[in-house]
């Protein structure tokens, strides 16, 4: 403490006994220090006799300044709301364009969907033609698959794979069945439960109006595919169809069920693809819930607020 | 005798934070005149005295809950004091949004803004004094100012000092210390106003 610090605790008794004995001693000896002491002494009392001031008006409160001005809590501000409805707005419409543009339909209706959740998720998630589409049996690819309008809505996922594009336009549907059927045959008893591996890529058919080629071609690898083992290896297992033949080894396997090297190839690295639609189509349906959710945030907060203020 | 005001007092405060506005409001006409007067000799004008005041009233009723017994009055004073201690900081974050700070801005203020108590017979010696007085202050820095206000004009003890102006007890001293010979050294300049015995010179005494 400097002379004045302890000058200053001294004036106002906050010295303990021996500091202020010391300065007492010190002050007697010291009239420089006695005067500083006085003067700091006035101005002390002169701070004291300020006067208290008369407010210029009464600062009693109303009930608008106290409940208009509330502070809301965050979620029922106007600012809540309103971001909620906006990220609603853009969810929703990102949640339904994932699931539009892949045709999505409910799984129900389809066969073996139940044990397929994945390649059928797949497939109807990203739009984008991989082989996946297996799980369809043919009848139902052509009808569900090839819808003409869906064909039309999506033109540029076709081109996003060309070398799959082996698959054969609806109309065609029977001739591909019997290429499958042909498979079947070939590769003996064990793919019989698993039909839907022929029917591999039909999808694809209604981007390729010169399906007739690619029927051909489609078949042609249906047969070197029979001709391959490997198409038994799916036959056990047709409910796990998709990943097994993208997984393991890709082009070897894939032939198998009836694609050739380059579209084999195109599958065996549409893995993460395939993945990734599965994740689409789930972010897609998340997308919308949480969209729902921030729709009716947005709403019962806007209505809570507007009672709120009534009041 | 002292029980029964403050019966009453902590009664207004309980119902005050039960949500009676009115209650509230008693309090607040017993201390606005407190409360502005320390608005005003931190912020140095009346305009915004009377704004500090008023906010920190509404931060008072809002905050009630926060008062757990004790010193009504010092709780009060902390309130006022952080309002107003808040808009200075906010004001030197962004000075541009003072109109004071505008240049020219004296040149508009003609007559000086009626002081506080300008009343034909309070324009006196002691009024000037007061005036002088009040220069000296609002010469202080922010820090300064507000404990010097707190302790010497409104009377708080410095640990009442330390816990409205949030700092410590030894924080409290050396600023008050450093304050008061700031205040003094200012007052030198209006000798003629003080008061005979509170002449502050120092030269005289010196044998």
């Amino acid at each position: 403490m400097n002379d004045h610090e302890r000058l200053s605790a001294y004036i106002d008794g906050e010295l303990t006994d021996t500091e202020r004995a010391a300065l007492e001693n010190q002050l007697d000896a010291d009239p420089e220090l006695r005067q500083e002491l006085h003067s700091l002494r006035q101005t002390v009392l002169l701070l004291n006799q300020m006067p208290e001031l008369k407010a210029p008006r009464n600062f009693t409160l109303t009930r608008d300044m106290v409940e208009q001005r509330p502070v809301l809590p965050f979620p029922l501000t106007f600012t809540f709301s309103a971001l909620s409805a906006a990220a609603a707005v853009v969810l929703l419409a990102f949640g339904g364009y994932f699931l539009l543009r892949t045709g999505f339909t409910p799984q129900a209706g389809m066969p073996n969907t139940a044990q397929q959740p994945a390649p059928a998720a797949a497939f109807l998630a990203t739009g984008t033609p991989t082989p996946m589409q297996t799980a369809l049996p043919p009848a139902e690819a052509a009808s569900r698959a090839l819808p003409t309008g869906a064909a039309d809505e999506l033109p540029a996922e076709t081109d996003a794979m060309p070398p799959i594009s082996l698959a054969m336009p609806g109309s065609e549907q029977s001739e591909a069945q019997g290429g499958a059927t042909t498979l079947n045959q070939e590769a003996g008893a064990a793919t019989t439960p698993a039909p839907e591996l022929e029917t591999f890529s039909f999808r694809e058919s209604e981007e390729a109006p010169p399906a007739g080629d690619r029927a051909e071609f489609s078949l042609e690898a249906a047969a070197d595919g029979a001709a391959d083992d490997s198409a038994a290896t799916f036959a056990p297992v047709p409910t796990q169809v998709a990943q097994i033949q993208l997984e393991p080894v890709g082009p070897d396997e894939a032939s198998g069920i009836g694609l050739t090297e380059p579209a084999a190839r195109s599958i065996a690295q549409s893995e993460p693809l395939a993945q990734a639609s599965t994740d689409a189509d789930a972010a897609g349906i998340i997308l919308l819930l949480a969209g729902g959710i921030l729709l009716a945030a947005a709403i019962i907060t806007t209505a809570l607020r507007r009672r709120r203020l009534a009041l | 005798m002292a029980v029964n005001p403050h019966d009453d007092e902590q009664r207004l405060i309980r119902e005050a934070q039960r949500g009676s506005l009115a209650a509230f409001n008693t309090l607040v006409l017993r201390y606005q005149d407190r409360a502005y007067t320390i608005a005003y000799r931190i912020m140095s004008n009346e305009a915004d005295a009377a704004d500090m005041t008023q906010d920190a009233f509404i931060t008072a009723y809002r905050r009630l809950d926060t008062y757990r017994g004790g010193s009504f009055r010092a709780w009060l004073v902390r309130i006022v004091t952080n309002t107003c201690y808040d808009e200075l900081r906010r004001r030197k974050r962004r000075p541009a949004t003072s109109l004071e700070d505008m240049p020219g801005a004296e040149l508009d203020d003609g007559p000086p803004l009626p002081d506080n108590t300008p009343t034909p017979e309070q324009i006196t010696q002691q009024g000037e004094l007061n005036r002088a007085i009040q220069n000296c202050i609002e010469a202080l820095g922010d820090a300064q100012r507000i404990i010097l206000i707190l302790s010497d004009i409104e009377g708080l003890s410095y640990q009442e000092v330390a816990a409205a102006a949030g700092v410590k007890v030894g924080t409290v001293k050396s600023r008050l210390s450093r304050a008061r010979v700031s205040v003094r050294d200012c007052l030198q300049a209006f000798q003629e106003l003080l008061p005979e015995t509170y002449r502050l010179n120092t030269t005289d005494t010196l044998d």
